[in-house]
C-alpha cells in the first residue's frame, strides 16, 4: 500500500466519522412551528325576541274603530346583528354597509330608517373595537330608495377585533322605523317588501 | 548428557512445586469509566402547523378555536453525574409570535423507559422568543425508552392582548430544547 493509499484512506475515514457525528443526537434539539390567523370577518342577522324569525314586519296601521287615528309610525328592535370580527395588520378596521333590494318609497310619504344600537354586555371588546353606530335613511317619499344595491350605506364603522356573543340577545339591537312623513296619512295604501343585506368590509 | 539430565529434572522439579504447593498472585487495575451522557431528540413532524379559525358569527376566538397539535414526542437518554439533576429548557427562536396571540408547550409524563425521568410542569408553558423557559425538572439518569414526553403546543389568543390580533398574519419559530444542568 502506498503512501498516498494510505492518505485517502485516512481522509475517507475522517469524512464518514465527521458525517456521522453531525446526524448524532446531542442535548440539544428542534422543531419547527408554524402559527396562522386566518381572516375572520362574520356577520349574521338573528331572530332575537322577533316572533316572525329575521323577518321584520312593520306596518302604519291601529285603527280599528271608525275614526280611530293611523298609528304615524312603527318600529322595531327585536332582531340582532352577530359579528365575530379580527382586525387586519393592513387595514385595522372594518365597515359594515348596507343594501337595499325592493320598496317603493317614492311619493309614499314614508321614510324608513335603520339604526344599529348598541349591543348588551356580552359584547367583547365593544367600547374598543365594537366601531361606531349610525342610522341610515333607507327610503323616503322625497328622494324613493336612497340605498339599493348599488347605492350602499355604512351602518357601522372602525370596527376591530371584537364579536358579540351567540346567545339570543346578544349583537348590535337593529331598529327599524317606518314613519309617515310630518305625521300625514300615506297616500296608496300599499305593501312593498324589500330585503336589507349587510356587508363587512375592510375599511380602505 | 547426564548433567543435562539433572538440569531439566531440577526445572522439571521447580516447576511442578510451584503448581502443586505455591499460588501465583497477579494484580491488574481496571478503570471503569461511565460516560456523562446527554442525548436529546424531537420525534414528530419537522413541522408543526397551528391555524386559528371560526365560523359562527358572534362567537368568542378565545376558546372554540384554540389550535393544538400533540403528535411529537420528546426522547432523552441521560446520565448524570453524582449528586447531579438535569432539565430540559424550551426557547422559541428565530421568529415572532403572532401579535395577541400566545403559544403555550406541555409536556405529558413519559410511561416508558426507566429512571430518573423527572417532573414535568404541571401548568402549559407560555413560550417567549429567546428567553428559555424550564419544562422538565429533576432528571437523573434514565431513558424515555421509544415513546418519551408527549408535547402539546397550543396556540390561541392571549386574553390581556385579544383586542391586538391580526388576521392573515403567519408567523415562524424555532422550538429548542436543550438538556442541560
Amino acid at each position: 500500500m502506498t503512501k498516498k493509499s494510505v492518505l485517502s484512506c485516512l481522509a475517507l475515514l475522517t469524512f464518514i466519522m465527521g458525517s456521522i457525528s453531525a446526524f448524532a443526537d446531542n442535548n440539544i434539539t428542534q422543531q419547527a412551528v408554524t402559527m396562522q390567523v386566518n381572516g375572520v370577518a362574520l356577520l349574521k342577522v338573528t331572530p332575537g325576541t322577533n316572533p316572525n324569525g329575521t323577518a321584520v314586519s312593520l306596518s302604519l296601521s291601529g285603527a280599528s274603530n271608525a275614526g280611530d287615528a293611523i298609528a304615524p309610525s312603527a318600529s322595531n328592535n327585536q332582531t340582532r346583528l352577530k359579528i365575530t370580527s379580527l382586525a387586519t395588520g393592513t387595514t385595522p378596521s372594518r365597515t359594515i354597509n348596507v343594501n337595499m333590494t325592493g320598496g317603493t318609497f317614492k311619493d309614499s310619504h314614508t321614510t324608513l330608517t335603520l339604526a344599529l344600537k348598541e349591543p348588551n354586555t356580552n359584547f367583547w371588546n365593544f367600547s374598543g373595537a365594537g366601531g361606531t353606530l349610525n342610522t341610515v335613511t333607507l327610503g323616503n317619499s322625497a328622494g324613493g330608495n336612497l340605498v339599493t344595491t348599488t347605492t350602499s350605506a355604512p351602518i357601522a364603522s372602525n370596527i376591530k377585533t371584537c364579536w358579540s356573543g351567540v346567545g339570543e340577545d346578544d349583537g348590535y339591537v337593529i331598529e327599524y322605523v317606518f314613519t309617515a312623513d310630518n305625521g300625514e296619512t300615506p297616500i296608496n295604501p300599499a305593501s312593498s317588501g324589500l330585503t336589507i343585506t349587510y356587508t363587512v368590509t375592510n375599511t380602505l | 548428557m547426564n548433567r543435562l539430565k539433572c538440569l531439566i529434572t531440577f526445572f522439571l522439579l521447580i516447576f511442578m512445586h510451584g503448581i502443586t504447593f505455591g499460588v501465583i498472585t497477579r494484580s491488574y487495575a481496571y478503570t471503569i469509566r461511565i460516560k456523562n451522557i446527554k442525548l436529546i431528540r424531537v420525534v414528530g413532524p419537522s413541522t408543526i402547523n397551528l391555524v386559528i379559525n371560526t365560523s359562527i358569527a358572534g362567537s368568542s376566538i378565545m376558546s372554540a378555536t384554540f389550535a393544538r397539535d400533540s403528535s411529537s414526542y420528546l426522547q432523552m437518554t441521560s446520565i448524570v453525574p453524582e449528586n447531579v439533576q438535569r432539565r430540559i429548557i424550551v426557547t422559541a427562536k428565530d421568529g415572532a409570535i403572532p401579535t395577541g396571540m400566545k403559544l403555550e408547550l406541555s409536556a405529558g409524563e413519559c410511561f416508558t423507559g426507566l429512571g430518573d425521568l423527572g417532573n414535568v410542569k404541571i401548568s402549559p408553558v407560555p413560550l417567549e422568543v429567546n428567553i428559555g423557559k424550564d419544562l422538565i425538572t429533576g432528571i437523573g439518569s434514565c431513558y424515555t425508552g421509544t415513546s418519551g414526553y408527549r408535547l402539546t403546543y397550543s396556540f390561541g389568543p392571549d386574553p390581556n392582548y385579544v383586542g391586538t390580533i391580526m388576521f392573515n398574519t403567519q408567523n415562524y419559530v424555532s422550538i429548542v430544547y436543550t438538556l442541560t444542568e
